[in-house]
């Protein structure tokens, strides 16, 4: 009995037992579209979770002021000192200091409470440089930051967050509208982009205004120490070396060693190593449910072509009795199984595709295919619906055609 | 007339089945040879065994004990390949129930020895329904087994075996019929596995006259064995 001979003998096995056949192609099918749409899910919040914590700027290194001891000796917390200056931002920020530095944003910090009209909303103000927007990886989305100029001159102006707009001015466009902050009146130039919540709060209800303009308004010294200073590392790999250059230089001018440093420099990069952690955690999760079900439509498929095989016991007795040999009735039910298999794989495919194109715009996440994945569930049902095909059929094909025949 | 060497020669052949702790012993014992193009019939009640010496005789069962040679080749030092051969080439079977694949149309359940036998498609389909012809359902070749009527008569498959026996084949057929029995050169009666009489057909003619059943209806055939020609 030749290929096409056993093809054929296939295609008619398969299409006069076509509801169990096709049972046999859904368990294959819903298989493998699971395992590809929860694997897809894990590595698809993954990458959104990877994609939250570049938002933040993963080139970003913090500076922040050591803590204090007053005479009382009461500590305060980190960040409490005022050992960071406008002096060491303007130093880190020369190329011979720290070439690995690409920008860097001093901002310093305070909650106050701003008025625009009756409307009256207490968030944090930030005064900084032109060069935080690009520092912070954010954009503005309506108007315009401020300029070099605007901060030399101390100009009244202010860049909005979203959420501190739509608490002040509502659904009007917060552009050139006017506030006042800390006694000071001041014109909205523009409005951020939305950046959701981070660790570091809200970061979409903040107030941006000229450094310049924040020390007039709410410097109590009248000096020019800042909250922190944002480094960016000229790209990711760079990160260390900015790291040790910027450490390195704060502690010449300040003249201190590493163990009495007045400052600290943090990365974002235990940060990103975390959420990382956790989303390849759900990704293992997400893949063990998935195995499970894969197993299950495996045993169901195992099910399905045991029952098949042993109600066609007779037959193959029939067709021994006619001259066929062991070898071709073996090679019948591993066509018919492969067929059934390569069937339900395919199908199984088309319908994870069709799944994570159409399943983000139902639960807002993305579906992150993964080729690896889609391959292992399909080899894995094959297998498992070749062997539970052959396994009964060997035996049966060594029976006596007697024995076959007899058998009901 | 020279001594020929026996196309179907047992030996001693045994079988014996266990079914659970009861041993039964179907064949205790058969010694029998039948030359090629002889027409044979074997006789016996229920239980005789005579089915299962059929089965051994079409190689569709194995003896527990003895020898069987078939064309001088033990069959039982075969090999799954060469047995299936034979039972493709050398064999012809008409069972009592039919034994075909329901999901198969007619000319398909018989060109299926043919496919084992590697005969080209065209060939198959031409032979089937030249042979489904000879059985006068040459318009029905694309209807299925449960959409055939009724089924062959004993009486075509007496005309069937008469017209390969004239063409030179090996005909064994089983029955516990007198007037089928009568068609053969000779008749085995067997009893209880064993062998315990052999007929020739003047005298089972004689016989079945005696009985005056020769109206007898349909006449209960159980199997026939032929040798296909080469």
């Amino acid at each position: 009995m030749n290929g096409m001979e056993t093809l054929r003998t296939a295609f008619d096995a398969i299409r006069t037992r076509r509801l169990r056949s096709a049972l046999t192609v859904l368990g294959i099918l819903i298989g493998i579209a699971a395992v590809m749409l929860t694997v897809g899910l894990g590595q698809g919040a993954q990458q959104q979770v990877e994609k939250q914590i570049d938002s933040l700027g993963s080139n970003l290194l913090v500076v922040s002021p050591g803590s204090t001891t007053s005479s009382a000796g009461v500590r305060g917390g980190g960040g409490s000192a005022t050992t960071l200056t406008t002096a060491d931002a303007q130093m880190l920020a020369e190329k011979d200091v720290a070439p690995d530095v690409a920008s860097v944003a001093s901002v310093s910090t305070t909650s106050a409470d701003l008025t625009a009209g009756t409307e009256n909303w207490t968030t944090s103000i930030v005064g900084t440089t032109p060069s935080w927007l690009g520092v912070r990886a954010r954009t503005v989305v309506s108007g315009r930051f401020f300029t070099e100029s605007e901060l030399s001159s101390s100009a009244k102006v202010a860049v909005i967050g979203s959420t501190t707009a739509e608490n002040l001015f509502g659904v009007r466009d917060p552009v050139g509208q006017t506030l006042t902050a800390g006694g000071i009146q001041l014109t909205v130039i523009g409005e951020l982009n939305t950046a959701g919540s981070t660790v570091g709060g809200d970061q979409d209800d903040q107030l941006v205004i000229p450094s310049t303009t924040w020390a007039t308004a709410f410097s109590t010294a009248g000096g020019s120490s800042v909250s922190a200073i944002y480094l960016e590392a000229r790209s990711g790999d760079d990160l260390s070396a900015a790291y040790q250059e910027a450490t390195n230089a704060l502690l010449t001018s300040h003249g201190v060693t590493a163990t009495t440093a007045d400052f600290t420099v943090s990365s974002q990069a235990s940060l990103v190593q975390t959420a990382t952690s956790t989303t390849q955690i759900l990704t293992v999760l997400l893949g063990g449910i998935a195995a499970i079900s894969l197993l299950v439509g495996g045993i169901g498929v195992m099910n399905i072509m045991l029952v098949s095989v042993t109600e066609r016991i007779r037959e193959i007795g029939l067709r021994k009795a006619l001259g066929a040999t062991p070898g071709a009735i073996l090679r019948q039910f591993l066509v018919e199984a492969s067929l059934l298999g390569l069937v339900g794989g395919v199908l199984g495919i088309v319908v994870g595709v069709i799944g994570a194109l159409l399943l983000p715009a139902v639960i807002g996440y993305t579906v992150s295919l993964s080729v690896g994945a889609t391959l292992t569930a399909l080899a894995v049902s094959l297998i498992i619906g070749v062997l539970a095909g052959v396994y009964p059929a060997r035996r049966a094909s060594r029976l006596a055609p007697i024995d076959a025949l007899r058998t009901e | 007339m020279t001594p020929q060497l026996p196309i179907l020669e047992l030996v001693g052949v045994r079988k014996t089945y266990q079914t659970g702790t009861l041993t039964v012993e179907a064949l205790r014992g058969i010694d029998m040879s039948v030359q090629e193009s002889d027409y044979i019939a074997i006789m016996g009640p229920s239980g005789s065994g005579k089915s299962t010496l059929m089965h051994i005789l079409g190689c569709l069962d194995v003896p527990s004990a003895g020898v069987y040679r078939l064309a001088g080749e033990d069959v039982g030092q075969l090999d799954e390949r060469r047995l299936a051969d034979i039972r493709n080439r050398r064999i012809g079977f008409v069972f009592q129930q039919f034994n075909l694949l329901p999901a198969l149309s007619a000319w398909r359940n018989v060109e299926l020895p043919l496919v084992y036998a590697g005969v080209p498609r065209a060939r198959r389909r031409e032979r089937a329904i030249a042979a489904l012809g000879l059985v006068g359902l040459e318009d029905r070749i694309d209807h299925k087994p449960g959409e055939l009527s009724g089924g062959q008569q004993p009486q075509d498959v007496l005309a069937l075996f008469a017209e390969l026996h004239a063409q030179g084949r090996t005909i064994v057929l089983i029955t516990h019929e007198h007037e089928v029995a009568e068609a053969a050169a000779r008749t085995l009666v067997i009893r209880d596995g064993e062998i315990v009489d052999v007929i020739a057909q003047e005298e089972m003619r004689a016989a079945a006259r005696r009985s005056g059943a020769a109206a007898a209806a349909a006449a209960r055939l159980t199997a026939g064995l032929g040798r296909v020609a080469r």
